[in-house]
């Protein structure tokens, strides 16, 4: 299993892709958190106590694609190159190859999340002072964003690579991840409600986005959670029996 | 020893390899023959577990992932251009290596092996066919491993490649490793092979020794031109010795020069030019595969 983690990571940090699209979150990091969040912060938003908590929350929410395109990058790179032929000849086992894709995105995704978490505060707070305004002092619920954070920025890049694993098309699988969350739930809750919030993504969401008391939401954020959990361990089941009985051709 | 048994796979309704057994011999190359879509390289695939289908393949009597480290057992080639393209040449191998516990250091030994030294810090997005071969010969030379199963490996080679690929899977099978491979290019493989493995529409329908399998599919002919081939065709049709026109003389089948060097001179006819035609594999795999091409040309069934 060590020798196909391995493997997995070298794949991650040995294309050009990785670089361009970590790359590019970081520039949309900076820019946001510096200058929308920061430089730019409208006056009312200045007496929020809650403005960098929002700023995280906010960035968390809009960089967690990046993870994910690396997690469905990794996967469906495999079946368009037929490098999988390579990786399922020199493992002896079809779910190590897989469990190594999932601990090796979880890592990346992670990390990715808890840098945009750790800077995207700082970056506005120092946006806030280089253009010599105010902000109030702010209530920062610490553990509140590490958790939801860190599982948002997880799930959104585990929902990433089983999209990648169900479907295994590039193009199928990138547009699925950019249609599904935003445009497809978007219009099952014009008729779904309130209960949207049982879609995936949706859950997904209101898991980060609900206020502290949780009150804006039929469910908690905890709960929230435990809806995407289900969605994805489902995804999963499916994803890994197609993964081990179906040719890799 | 390769030991393949029982192969079979179905696409929808279709049966792409129908109840393929044969074995791959250490020492030997087995070549793998068959027209387009005959089912080669998905013999190859279910002889590794890339497909899903019945029938199995033992390596040395286990299957190949009940080994511990299948990269030591076969290296493969199952397409040229088997890697991503921003990936350097290097980093490819290096990716494989560490996905099959070879020492990393194995990879620029390889790549000096197939000539690609110079390109390891490439991207090989840009590599012709002939250097992606290269590549993927690389790779599955990294474990050093007993059995090598290459398909189509020539393609794209100029014919120096060709050469020297040839004289490299040779040398491999002296150290008692086998070799499985396919190919187009029939006078290569008559060259290479030491055993030949015929399929047509997912049958089996040849697998022995390749002098054997010319020898059996394809008589020798006497080509024979002279001054009048009129009279001779007669003295033949007379002899009840069968013989076809071509050219300026006549292709007699089923005995020797002399005995047509004779029958001429008896008859006061002067031989222009007397030679035998020997058989040739690509004869000879046209004759087996006739009919079980899946994508004939008008052409083809003309030459039939």
């Amino acid at each position: 299993m060590l020798n196909e983690l391995k493997a997995e990571f070298k794949k991650v940090f040995s294309v050009r892709s990785t670089y361009i699209i970590f790359g590019l979150m970081l520039a949309l990091l900076i820019f946001f958190g510096f200058y929308v969040g920061g430089w730019h912060t409208d006056k009312l938003d200045l007496l929020d106590p809650t403005r960098l908590y929002r700023i995280t929350q906010q960035s968390i929410t809009f960089l967690a694609i990046f993870p994910a395109l690396i997690a469905l990058l990794l996967f469906t790179h495999e079946f368009r190159y037929n490098t999988i032929s390579y990786s399922l000849t020199l493992s002896n086992n079809r779910s190590k190859v897989l469990a190594s894709k999932i601990i090796v995105i979880s890592i990346v995704a992670v990390i990715a999340t808890a840098v945009v978490g750790l800077l995207s505060p700082l970056l506005a707070n120092w946006g806030i002072h280089a253009n010599h305004l105010k902000l109030i002092p702010q209530h920062y619920y610490y553990l509140s964003i590490t958790w939801k954070g860190l599982v948002y920025g997880w799930g959104y890049a585990m929902a990433g690579l089983v999209i990648a694993a169900l479907i295994r098309n590039q193009i199928g699988a990138l547009i699925t991840l950019f249609v599904v969350p935003d445009t497809v739930e978007g219009l099952l809750g014009i008729w779904l409600k309130n209960n949207i919030v049982y879609l995936p993504f949706s859950a997904l969401h209101t898991m980060l986005g609900v206020d502290m008391n949780g009150t804006t939401s039929p469910i908690t954020p905890f709960g929230a959670m435990l809806v995407f959990l289900g969605y994805l361990a489902f995804g999963w089941i499916i994803a890994w029996y197609l993964f081990l009985k179906k040719d890799a051709l | 020893m390769i030991k393949v048994e029982h192969l079979s796979k179905k696409f929808d309704k279709k049966l792409a390899v129908d109840d393929i057994s044969f074995q791959v011999d250490t020492g030997k190359v087995t070549g793998f023959l068959g027209p387009n879509g005959a089912g080669k390289s998905t013999t190859m695939k279910l002889m590794l577990g890339l497909a899903n289908g019945s029938g199995i393949t033992l390596y040395d009597g286990k299957l190949l992932h009940s080994y511990d480290q299948p990269s030591q057992i076969v290296g493969v080639l199952l397409e040229a251009k088997a890697f991503h393209p921003t990936r350097t040449a290097r980093n490819h191998l290096k990716v494989l290596a560490t996905a099959g516990n070879i020492p990393l250091k194995r990879v620029d030994e390889v790549l000096d092996i197939v000539g690609l030294k110079s390109e390891a810090k490439h991207t090989p997005g840009k590599f012709s066919l002939g250097m992606g071969q290269r590549l993927g010969l690389a790779a599955a030379l990294l474990a050093n491993p007993l059995y090598l199963l290459l398909d189509e490996p020539g393609n794209g080679l100029d014919p120096e490649g060709i050469v020297w690929l040839r004289e490299f899977l040779k040398s491999y099978t002296d150290k008692d490793h086998g070799v499985f491979v396919s190919s187009h290019l029939l006078s290569e493989m008559s060259q290479l092979a030491d055993n030949v493995v015929v399929i047509g529409k997912g049958k089996l329908l040849a697998d022995m020794p390749m002098k054997d399998f010319i020898v059996s599919n394809v008589s020798t002919t006497v080509y024979v031109r002279v001054s009048d081939k009129d009279k001779l065709a007669k003295v033949l049709e007379a002899k009840d010795i069968k013989f076809t026109k071509s050219d300026n003389g006549l292709e007699v089948m089923g005995v020797k020069t002399d005995k047509v060097g004779k029958l001429a001179f008896d008859n006061k006819l002067p031989i222009l030019e007397l030679s035998t035609k020997s058989a040739s594999l690509e004869k000879a795999f046209l004759e087996v595969t006739a009919g079980s091409e899946e994508f004939a040309t008008k052409g083809d069934k003309d030459v039939k």
